[in-house]
């Protein structure tokens, strides 16, 4: 990883999110989980989230997003779309193609990127690249996942955490000195920590174990180990943060927004601490829609750029951790950014 | 010496004290974990503030075994350098 300085930087230029319109509040899951509202809250921070309606996949709420990403872009132009998501609509093809299409871009490079809750940050960085390197000169990059799926109804500690939606940027060619521009990233990974926080069914190690083309019920729902998943997010997010702060020649005091993939507030809070910011610079909005995975950072974005959480010329941190175990981080002086619905 | 094993004790009360949250009670070394209205959580986050200001990482088991603020201090103690 180093700073993108010489080629071409990649700015942020445009901005959209979307969340379905049913809301599940705390004071239902509590009901079906037989616990309390101030139970879920205590541990997670988060009211309530969203839910898709039945029909609705990961690349409609994608397709929705890119859609306010471009507009607010001012343009309905992209030369490549990257979609980051851990629950595409299909395992075979990647969503991104049909997302490309249904927003009017077909024929552009588009592809899926897995990183999980890192996601984002990995397609960001991965579009800067290929700014950087001539292939395109302006990119949709969305995050998109739908985890409501696959959350076993009766799991009173991981179900309340999840929710679904999309958020999205455009970013276009442009210089390193600007508003906007993504100067910096820090990516990383610890695949030995796989099965921390995994889906077991449904992909080439369940069908080489012999079981045969029969789904079975087991393996179907996501499997954390919670206590672990904590240490490691605030470790990765904290040394991650450091990394990228470093290759800019920052420090956590010049930090004004974090925004942080919003997993769990008392691992936002345990980053904080770890890097000695005070709490406010925070940027939460996981009260009112819960963990989104991929697409937890834009949709952060747009609610504090919609509200004045972000500003023009802020010094923004974006870190991320997820299963893989990943995690990434940029930074990034906020740029003006029109509001298109959230 | 900077931090005598005296100021061991200090910081970690602080440092529980930090992640409890407000309160009633204060904590002291004495205090029984139990009686803080820690949850498995706050453990965690103590375990991570602990490694924070003295650069050792406490198992997150014994952590969990731990009874009193004092067995967290002993526990601290145990990873320290010689010399601090």
């Amino acid at each position: 990883m180093s700073t993108v300085d010489s080629a071409a930087a990649a700015v942020v230029c445009g901005l959209g999110a979307y969340v379905p319109e049913r809301v599940v509040t705390n004071a239902e899951l509590a009901g079906e989980l037989n616990v309390t509202e101030e139970w879920i809250h205590r541990r997670t921070g988060i009211h309530r989230r969203h839910v898709s309606a039945l029909g609705q996949t990961t690349s409609d709420l994608a397709v929705e997003a890119g859609a306010r990403a471009l507009s607010s872009a001012g343009t309905g132009l992209a030369d490549a779309l990257l979609l980051a998501t851990s629950t595409p609509d299909y395992q075979i093809p990647a969503s991104a193609p049909a997302v490309a299409a249904r927003l009017g871009l077909s024929g552009v490079a588009a592809f899926d990127i897995n990183a999980v809750c890192s996601g984002f940050v990995y397609a960001l960085a991965v579009g800067a690249g290929m700014i950087a390197g001539g292939l395109a000169e302006r990119i949709l990059v969305i995050g998109a996942d739908q985890f409501s799926g696959l959350l076993r109804p009766d799991d009173e500690v991981i179900r309340p955490l999840f929710g679904d939606g999309a958020g999205a940027v455009v970013l276009r060619s442009g210089r390193a000195d600007e508003q906007g521009a993504l100067t910096a990233f820090d990516l990383g990974s610890e695949g030995e920590l796989d099965e921390l926080l995994y889906l077991p069914g449904g992909g080439a190690r369940q069908r080489a174990s012999g079981t045969g083309p029969q789904r079975q019920a087991e393996g179907y729902y996501l499997e954390m180990d919670g206590r672990a998943v904590f240490v490691n997010a605030v470790r990765r997010m904290a040394e991650s943060s450091r990394r990228v702060l470093e290759r800019v020649g920052r420090t956590s005091c010049d930090v004004d927004r974090v925004v942080g993939h919003q997993a769990n507030v008392r691992v936002l809070r345990a980053v904080a601490d770890q890097l000695d910011l005070p709490e406010e610079r925070l940027v939460l909005n996981l009260d009112v829609v819960g963990n989104t995975s991929a697409a937890s950072i834009p949709l952060a974005l747009a609610h504090a750029n919609a509200d004045g959480r972000l500003e023009p010329g802020r010094f923004v941190l974006l870190t991320a951790f997820g299963a893989g175990l990943t995690w990434g981080s940029a930074v990034l002086e906020w740029p003006s950014i029109k509001e298109v619905g959230a | 010496m900077d931090s005598p094993m005296g100021n061991v004790e200090q910081r970690v009360v602080r440092v529980v004290a930090d992640w409890c949250g407000p309160q009633d009670t204060d904590v002291t070394a004495q205090s029984r974990l139990a009686d803080l209205g820690l949850d498995s959580l706050t453990l965690l986050e103590v375990s991570l503030g602990l490694q924070k200001e003295f650069g050792v990482a406490v198992d997150d088991e014994q952590m969990a075994e731990a009874v009193t603020v004092a067995e967290l201090v002993g526990l601290v103690k145990e990873r320290l350098p010689a010399d601090e």
